[in-house]
């Protein structure tokens, strides 16, 4: 446990220095803020424009900003840690007790307990949709466990930074089972129930039910467990 | 010689990264959605995602591959390489913009089929991509990390694709297109057939920025390279 704090703190140090916690930290505030105000007030214009209005739409958007905390929190972390890789510094964590298990701790746990809190914070307080408690909490934890996926994914296929930036690339498609559920008719959609996004989405229109939960929450786990074991193999 | 060698190893890495694999399979998702979008915003769309993606890559991926070369310690051997800064320039951008180009085409050709002036874009899409790449290279000599390079460069792409965006939805100011992302816009619009016709000087507006940001990255990518190992940790 100490050593996971310790080398949190030095991940911390970093990204300070990059100052991509300047921007971290109050991006889903901000985020939420810009969503809550500008979307109705586009919905307020749209209608007499263009006969077309945003208001089917706003579970969709709530969607969107409970993914997206755990999603950038995944990705500036995924970075930190394939920069220490490409730098030769996580070698070094490998050979003192601070390696295997405690090292990833410290890059995606802690960062990711933030992640859930803002998420639930944030969505709580500036949701659009009206969404219920239980579907903030469920979907809160859907989207930070499919952030660890996510993370997951980067650091045990990407072979350096770059790579990493190729595959973060298609983190942005991991969320399309997102817009799905309100596009694609019911039986279409679930081809992508595979994706915790699906979950999110299902859960936001139907609520949360004891077997939409347990199904995105698997769809994480399952995930979450095959780049653990890739990311194993890897580092030894 | 030199620079084909150089542009030949670019490549080269570009495949290993994934980046062709990547972008076939990003074609094939806006092939997609171009298919199933209504025809009277076909062309509208295809623009952007031609603006916004392929035309970008390059000013997204650059910061990755300077800062990696550096990590790895290649910019030490800068003195002694024969490689000279102008090659070392060309073949990054040039090496980006074939994949940003590739892919642009291959959008249009499986979505649009008609009226598409291919050799228009295909030069629009290369100088726009190499431009932004350049840019992309410079921003990166000032970076320290990818998640640094990502804070310097989101404003940039912000402000290059942000007119275009608004232009898309009738936000218009004719003084806007001295911008590389408007003079881009405008060419690609024209050449996928959206519009019949084209202000000449859009040209010459795009190469001044391409000439402007080899110059620039010209002096900037020599002092950069030997400040390596000198840098405050």
């Amino acid at each position: 446990m100490r050593q996971t704090i310790k080398l949190f703190e030095i991940g911390l140090r970093q990204i300070a220095r990059d100052g991509m916690l300047l921007v971290l930290l109050p991006a889903p505030l901000l985020v939420g803020i810009t969503f809550k105000f500008a979307i109705p007030f586009a919905d307020g214009i749209l209608p007499d424009k263009l006969s077309f209005s945003l208001l089917p739409w706003y579970g969709l958007v709530d969607g969107m900003l409970i993914c997206l905390t755990p999603m950038f929190t995944a990705m500036v972390s995924a970075f930190l840690m394939l920069e220490e890789r490409d730098d030769g510094i996580s070698a070094f964590y490998q050979i003192t007790p601070a390696g295997g298990y405690s090292y990833l701790a410290a890059r995606i746990c802690i960062p990711s307990i933030w992640a859930f809190a803002t998420t639930v914070i944030v969505v709580w307080w500036l949701n659009i949709s009206g969404l219920p408690t239980a579907v903030i909490w469920t979907c809160s934890l859907i989207s930070t466990l499919e952030g660890i996926a996510l993370f997951m994914m980067l650091v045990s296929t990407a072979g350096n930074r770059v790579e990493g930036l190729a595959l973060s690339k298609l983190m942005g498609v991991s969320l399309l089972g997102l817009p799905l559920v309100w596009f694609a008719p019911a039986p279409h959609s679930y081809l992508l129930a595979f994706m915790p996004s699906f979950w999110i989405g299902k859960i936001i229109i139907d609520g949360s039910t004891v077997f939409s939960a347990t199904s995105g929450l698997l769809s994480c786990l399952i995930w979450i467990a095959l780049f653990i074991k890739k990311f194993m193999l890897r580092i030894q | 010689m030199r620079l084909f060698s150089a542009l030949l190893n670019d490549v080269h890495f570009q495949i290993k990264y994934g980046f062709y694999f990547l972008y076939t399979f990003f074609s094939a998702i806006y092939i997609a959605v171009l298919l199933v979008c209504p025809q009277e915003y076909k062309k509208t769309v295809a623009a952007i995602i031609i603006l916004s993606d392929p035309a970008m890559l390059g000013s997204f991926f650059i910061g990755g591959i300077w800062l990696l070369e550096k990590g790895e310690g290649l910019h030490r051997y800068w003195v002694i390489s024969p490689l000279r800064t102008l090659e070392y320039i060309l073949s990054k951008s040039v090496s980006l913009a074939l994949i940003s180009t590739i892919a642009a085409n291959l959008i249009v050709a499986a979505s649009l089929k008609h009226d598409v002036n291919y050799a228009m874009l295909t030069f629009s899409t290369f100088v726009g991509s190499m431009v932004f790449t350049i840019i992309g290279l410079i921003v990166a000599t000032y970076a320290q990390s990818v998640n640094q390079y990502m804070i310097l460069v989101s404003p940039l792409e912000i402000i290059i694709t942000t007119p275009p965006i608004l232009a898309a939805f009738g936000i218009w100011y004719p003084a806007l297109d001295v911008f590389p992302g408007m003079a881009l816009w405008h060419l690609i619009n024209y050449s996928i057939g959206k519009t019949n016709h084209i202000e000449a000087w859009l040209f010459p507006v795009l190469l001044l920025w391409f000439s402007a940001a080899l110059l620039l990255s010209y002096r900037r990518i020599p002092p950069a390279m030997q400040t390596e190992g000198g840098n405050k940790v």
